[in-house]
């Protein structure tokens, strides 16, 4: 650590305690850095996004492949240009109705948590009404709906707590086990407090009336119909290590050498992501090359084969995804550690600055 | 092949060559015939000849492909293709497994309006029906087999998977035994009689040990068997697509998706082990050119999806899995070939009696 340069905040004749003294504060927190269990909870943040993706995928299927009651899905992620709170997915009729549709792939004990957070993107949807006629549908809203989707075993969790806090939320849940995805079944299994009638088919009536859609042949459409996974490949705002397997399926392979074009990746984004202005397109995948950089991923590559080369002891196809998700968690241990040496930095410039202080006396 | 110069058609090509099997077949070390049978799409002919150095025949358009032989130098492979059908193009060559992998293998390698004609294992074993009724003493010396549950009920642990392969002058015997005992069906079988030794496989190639019109008969006969199932299999898989509609219901043009996705009917319950030995066997086959990313799996009841790429043909789709049915759904230039190509590695490696159809939203039971 004595190569180290003191920042200019140190005394001058400071500099060998300084450097003494943060090599010490360096080591101690490197070894007492829990890097196994930290790169575990990496691993588990790669899950849970591909869980995240899978479910929004899931959910939108059946407005890829057919059109329900005359939805079809728009976009995915609508009005994450704005860097507000947004849904994961948008629906259409092309008429007057919208769906917007949130996808939690596991809901914490808290269920309240989860369900400000949806009270909180729908105050923001319904306030950019306007905004969606004019940028993203060309016509007039009349009618909004709002879904929260899940995976069957939350199912129960959160629509209990949506229908007890009277939040106008529909849930879907989907078993991805037997690729279904249900409407009714997500019925809670119990009453809750705040239902207004005690007669109990009047209840089950309303209960029914809160968590299913106005138009009723949606309900029976979308109710235990089969889904499958496929849809929603490019989500702008997830963590970059999903996004940028973007990069691993455009890659193209030149004598064993995985490469890239940015028109390759362009032309990826371009065919996965429904609605996205050109702009915007340009815009996510200048973000990818930078970020696939940054990780040491993608490096510019001085030849005529390819702009771009992936930067991997791989050649084997498969094995590719492994290596981007390796350097992402590389790249994040790098950072959490870059952060220990800031600290350490910040310690003993304060420490030194006492002493000075002292000194002084 | 030493083929006379004409103009001929498929019949009267295959006449050209058992009628003078031996100028047809002069100096080439194997004296047999092999025919390939491929599925086409427009545009197969232009294709071949970017690739191919070609020749018009009449109906039947000769190509050359250069391979390196096993004393390293570079050779011409000589193949012959003609039209069976609409749609089904036949090749027939007499070079070397060596030339065939070399310079045939890639016709249909890269392209999107070629693939390998694959038999369902189910017209497999109605072809095997037909040769055995029409000649009773035709006998079976080698064959290959495995177990397909709804083909055929085994006495013995019906639960295992298994393959069996035997060599033996009684094989037909032994193709029953075993049929009966472990619930095993052919998928490869040599027949041999006085006059005819051929040799067919599930993944449509034909073997003609002998050159003459018996064997030949045989051949188009057991085809004319096959071809309705197998044209219907490329009519779902060309079906198979994704695209993107615009639309302008107000004052914007938006992009709607329009998916058409398949599906492979499982014919057993399918679990989590055989779906990863089947990603390790498409990964380990010189044939196959899948790869699989963003792959989610968790055993119970099956729940596996991933994205798939043919690399070959850069074209990419999605599946997910149940322990019933598999679902495709198209992505990027999904075109026929890499669809049949799979369907084909999920009959052979995975399920051999399961169906590749097109995928229609249903409420579930």
């Amino acid at each position: 650590m004595t190569n180290v340069d003191p920042p200019e905040s140190v005394p001058e004749g400071q500099e060998t305690k300084y450097r003494g003294l943060y090599g010490k504060c360096v080591h101690h927190k490197r070894q007492e850095f829990p890097e196994q269990s930290k790169r575990e909870i990496l691993r588990e943040e790669i899950d849970v996004q591909r869980h995240h993706r899978k479910l929004i995928s899931y959910s939108i299927f059946p407005f890829a492949q057919g059109n329900p009651a005359g939805y079809k899905f728009i976009t995915a992620e609508p009005l994450e240009e704005l860097d507000v709170p947004n849904f994961d997915f948008l629906l259409w009729n092309l008429d007057g109705s919208v769906i917007f549709g949130e996808a939690k792939s596991s809901i914490p004990d808290s269920a309240a948590t989860v369900v400000n957070q949806l009270q909180e993107r729908k105050e923001v949807a319904e306030n950019h009404k306007e905004y969606i006629e004019q940028e993203y549908l060309g016509s007039d809203i009349n009618h909004m709906e709002f879904v929260v989707s899940t995976y069957v075993n939350h199912g129960d969790k959160i629509a209990k707590e949506i229908i007890e806090s009277g939040v106008e939320f529909i849930t879907w849940v989907v078993d991805a086990h037997s690729d279904t995805l249900w409407i009714r079944q997500a019925r809670p299994r119990s009453f809750p407090g705040n239902l207004e009638s005690d007669d109990p088919d009047a209840m089950l009536e309303e209960l029914d009336r809160r968590h299913t859609h106005d138009i009723s042949s949606l309900n029976s459409e979308l109710d235990r119909v089969t889904t499958s996974f496929g849809q929603a490949d490019v989500l702008p705002t997830s963590i970059i290590v999903d996004r940028l397997r973007v990069v691993v399926q455009s890659r193209r392979v030149e004598d064993r050498y995985p490469c890239v074009d940015r028109d390759d990746i362009q032309e990826y984004v371009s065919n996965s992501a429904l609605n996205y202005t050109e702009e915007r397109i340009s815009e996510i995948v200048d973000e990818l090359i930078e970020s696939g950089k940054r990780l040491n991923f993608l490096s510019e590559w001085d030849d005529d084969r390819a702009e771009l080369k992936i930067v991997s002891n791989y050649t084997a196809k498969d094995d590719l995804e492994r290596a981007l998700e390796n350097k992402w968690v590389d790249w994040r241990i790098e950072g959490m550690k870059e952060q220990l040496r800031d600290e350490c930095e910040e310690r003993i410039v304060a420490e030194l600055g006492k002493q000075s202080q002292l000194d002084d006396f | 092949m030493h083929i006379p110069e004409g103009q001929y058609n498929l019949k009267e090509f295959c006449r050209v060559i058992f009628d003078s099997p031996e100028s047809v077949l002069e100096g080439y070390h194997g004296q047999r015939i092999k025919s390939f049978l491929y599925l086409s799409d427009d545009g197969w002919g232009d294709y071949l000849d970017q690739h191919y150095e070609t020749e018009n025949l009449g109906e039947i358009t000769k190509f050359v492909g250069e391979y390196t032989n096993r004393k390293g130098a570079e050779q011409p492979a000589k193949f012959y293709v003609g039209e069976y059908k609409d749609d089904l193009q036949m090749v027939l060559t007499a070079e070397t497994e060596e030339a065939i992998r070399q310079a045939l293998r890639p016709v249909s390698e890269h392209s999107d309006s070629l693939s390998p004609m694959p038999i369902m294992t189910e017209d497999f074993q109605t072809m095997n029906e037909i040769v055995l009724s029409s000649y009773d003493d035709m006998r079976i010396s080698e064959f290959k087999s495995k177990r397909v549950p709804s083909l055929a009920d085994a006495r013995t642990r019906p639960d295992v998977d298994r393959e069996i392969e035997y060599k033996g002058i009684d094989g037909r015997d032994r193709l029953d035994e075993f049929r009966e005992e472990y619930g095993v069906v052919p998928t490869r079988i040599q027949y041999e009689h006085e006059n005819v030794s051929i040799r067919i496989d599930t993944s449509g190639k034909f073997t003609l040990e002998t050159v003459n019109q018996e064997s030949f008969n045989i051949l188009f006969e057991l085809l004319s068997e096959v071809v309705v199932n197998v044209l219907e299999l490329l009519d779902v898989a060309n079906q198979i697509k994704f695209e993107k509609r615009e639309v302008e219901p107000g004052n914007l043009k938006i992009q709607v998706p329009e998916v058409s996705s398949g599906e492979i009917d499982f014919d057993h319950p399918v679990t989590l082990m055989q779906a990863e030995s089947f990603i390790r066997g498409t990964k380990n086959s010189d044939d196959l050119n899948f790869s699989f990313t963003d792959v989610t799996k968790q055993a119970g009841s099956l729940d596996f999806s991933a994205q798939v790429t043919d690399e070959n043909r850069g074209s990419l789709f999605n599946v997910s899995a149940t322990e019933e049915s598999m679902r495709i759904v198209p992505k990027h230039n999904c075109s026929f070939p890499s669809l049949v190509e799979f369907y084909l590695a999920v009959i052979q490696m995975l399920d051999g009696g399961a169906k590749m159809k097109l995928y229609e939203s249903q409420t579930a039971a």
